[in-house]
């Protein structure tokens, strides 16, 4: 009851004229940002955030979430349409939905993805109300357990981003060495500043994620031919009987799915809409027919693909660990307003934490609302040339990077990011582990050092709780993962997503 | 492309020694605990064993393609080139000629020299993109954007 009336105080805050603002402007960002293809959901949120620098906080992140799971409805309208995914959770939906456009069916096929990414959606909204208690267990925590559960996320993430767990380790330790310079936070030591004033305060983590995944993402579009885009035609929006009938269990499956990979850290969107897809096929009475227009093909992944973006916020919301690049950056958009999210979040500021869930519920509920009617809309904007987007895009990313702090120095360091991510690409290194570690890695070294002080110096402090234990053996678990797919043969290997 | 991969390798053994070396000349452990250099110092030494793990199964198992595959064609390069270039001008003339000034510069330098734009579709976006969104921003997002530093162009509103 008493998280009831906490969710009812959560409406009350995301029903402000002022947040249904933020949240519809957010929704509409987002989906740009999943239709333009060759903009990605975190390099789009990076983008965004200087709009919300002068909004009050809890706008700002109703906002920011918005866009994350708005680019999900987005990513679905370009792989139906043109082939082309607007984001990597959705390539999966180009098998099937582009041969329903190709047959005349593309009203159908989006119609369905943007019902079941509304149902996969609201289902983990819900799961993360649901979640909410588990915050009282996380107060719990000491600075060993949460240290400890650090090392999980980050072994999580790198286990599962990219083919190689080596690569997604250093890409992690890049992240944490980033986080290291400036002002040491206990002793007040500079590190690793160069003499440079503007280091003291450390690197500012907008510019480096809108460096690492939007500047790096305009250098490898350069590389390309920039080719007009052909869209499919539209016939009408409205699915059939035998469409609706078709989706259902796909949809439920696929929610459910999307929502339990959600919870892990580190697994990515794709890998969700993946097994979704697979799941179907598997289920179907006719395995055959998948990749020539199946209805299931699109409602799986796409409910698996949203449930999956909402579910990414329980770990965040609970435990203060970021599950994905783009939640990570959205709890530097938190740290950024002066707010740690985690159990502490639910305590300190509940008016905060209840107001970006239920702006969840009603942003979902918007999407499905908007996103029907502008479909012709964005087919419109997709036929914007990219040799006019990448302009805007660069001008964008410039501002934002001055803006945050009202230097250029930011911009330079920006771009200097932006060829580290570019090499990084180019070698087939994951981006999310170092946006992960370099949000977190502060806070890491804050529970790793405490608990020490704590000890007097001995490590045996780190093994002492049975919680710390538990956690730390799930890490090396996870570390040992590419070692037992050795020796058991290749079938134990996991969905993995080059982003 | 195993060479390219083997480079990169040895670089970030190189760095991860001079972090290593770095964190070890900050204070190592202090009174009350681990100093500053700590952290650092021991992500370097993981870091650095990491590369050579990746060196070493480079060795074992070299990766198809060769490193030309890995470089960018004529127009690739000098797309890459001129991006990055007009972009550290552009962080170079912010503070300088103002906002307004130096966005429509970069403006018009992208959508004629790379993206071949029509001149009436290269000015308004242009002019939409550096005192239309500088308006935006300055009015409207409260996020104040820098006016020029010279003394005229000042007195202009730039």
């Amino acid at each position: 009851m008493e998280y009831f009336n906490d969710l009812m105080m959560g409406f009350s805050v995301a029903l402000t004229p002022q947040n249904l603002m933020f949240a519809f402007i957010g929704c509409v960002m987002g989906t740009l940002v999943g239709v333009l293809p060759g903009l990605g959901p975190a390099a789009g949120t990076a983008l965004l955030i200087p709009l919300t620098f002068s909004l009050p906080p809890t706008g700002a992140i109703i906002m920011l979430a918005a866009i994350y799971y708005g680019s999900q409805y987005g990513g679905t309208i370009t792989s139906v349409l043109i082939n082309v995914p607007g984001e990597a959770s959705s390539a999966i939906t180009c098998l099937d939905g582009y041969q329903m456009a190709q047959q005349g069916r593309a009203g159908a096929a989006l119609a369905i993805a943007a019902i079941g990414s509304f149902i996969g959606g609201t289902i983990a909204v819900m799961g993360l109300v649901a979640a909410a208690p588990l915050t009282r267990f996380a107060l719990e925590f000491g600075p060993v357990e949460f240290f400890a559960l650090m090392v999980l996320g980050l072994t999580l993430v790198s286990g599962l981003a990219g083919t190689s767990m080596v690569k997604a380790l250093i890409s992690a330790i890049l992240g944490l060495l980033l986080g290291t310079v400036g002002m040491d936070p206990a002793q007040g030591v500079p590190r690793f500043t160069f003499d440079s004033m503007e280091l003291m305060e450390g690197i500012g983590f907008v510019p480096v994620i809108m460096g690492l995944f939007g500047i790096s993402e305009v250098l490898l579009n350069a590389e390309e031919k920039w080719k007009p885009i052909i869209t499919a035609k539209m016939s009408t929006l409205w699915p059939s009987r035998q469409d609706l009938k078709d989706s259902i269990g796909p949809i439920f499956r696929g929610s459910f799915i999307g929502f339990l990979l959600g919870l892990v850290p580190g697994m990515t969107g794709s890998a969700c809409s993946f097994t979704a897809y697979v799941a179907e096929k598997k289920l179907s009475k006719t395995p055959e027919k998948f990749g020539t227009g199946m209805i299931a093909g699109v409602a799986g992944p796409e409910s698996a693909n949203n449930a999956h973006a909402n579910a990414a916020y329980i770990p965040l919301f609970t435990l203060g660990i970021p599950g994905s690049a783009t939640v990570a950056i959205l709890m530097g958009a938190f740290m950024m307003n002066g707010l740690v999210p985690g159990p502490f979040l639910f305590k300190d500021h509940p008016e905060v934490a209840w107001g970006v869930i239920a702006s969840m519920y009603v942003g979902n509920v918007m999407l499905l609302i908007l996103n029907l009617p502008l479909v012709g809309i964005w087919v419109k904007i997709l036929q914007v040339p990219y040799s006019i987007l990448f302009a805007i895009i660069m001008g964008f990313m410039l501002l934002g990077a001055y803006a945050t702090e009202n230097s250029a120095f930011d911009i330079h360091s920006m771009l200097l990011f932006g060829v580290v991510g570019y090499c990084m690409r180019k070698l087939d290194f994951p981006l999310a582990p170092a946006v992960l570690t370099l949000i977190l890695g502060p806070l890491m070294e804050k529970n790793l050092r405490r608990s020490l002080e704590m000890s007097q110096g001995d490590f045996g402090i780190l093994v002492e709780s049975p919680i710390a234990v538990g956690l730390f053996v799930a890490a090396a678990v996870v570390l040992l993962l590419p070692l037992l797919r050795l020796i058991f043969g290749r079938r134990a290997a996991l969905p993995v997503d080059a982003e | 492309m195993t060479r390219v991969h083997q480079a990169a390798s040895l670089l970030i053994l190189a760095f991860s020694a001079w972090v290593a070396v770095a964190a070890y000349k900050m204070t190592y452990w202090a009174y009350i605990g681990p100093g500053p250099g700590f952290f650092p110092f021991w992500l370097a030494m993981i870091m650095g064993t990491l590369a050579v793990i990746w060196f070493v199964q480079l060795w074992l198992s070299p990766l198809p393609g060769e490193a030309s595959d890995m470089v960018p064609n004529r127009l690739g390069c000098v797309r890459i080139a001129s991006l990055l270039f007009s972009a550290i001008l552009f962080g170079y003339c912010v503070e300088r000629i103002g906002f307004s000034l130096s966005m429509l510069g970069l403006l018009l330098f992208l959508l004629t020299a790379l993206g071949r734009q029509k001149w009436y579709v290269t000015l308004s976006i242009s002019l939409i993109g550096s005192f239309g969104v500088h308006y935006l921003f300055s009015h409207h997002l409260k996020v104040p954007l820098p006016p020029s530093a010279i003394g005229f162009l000042n007195s202009m509103g730039l």
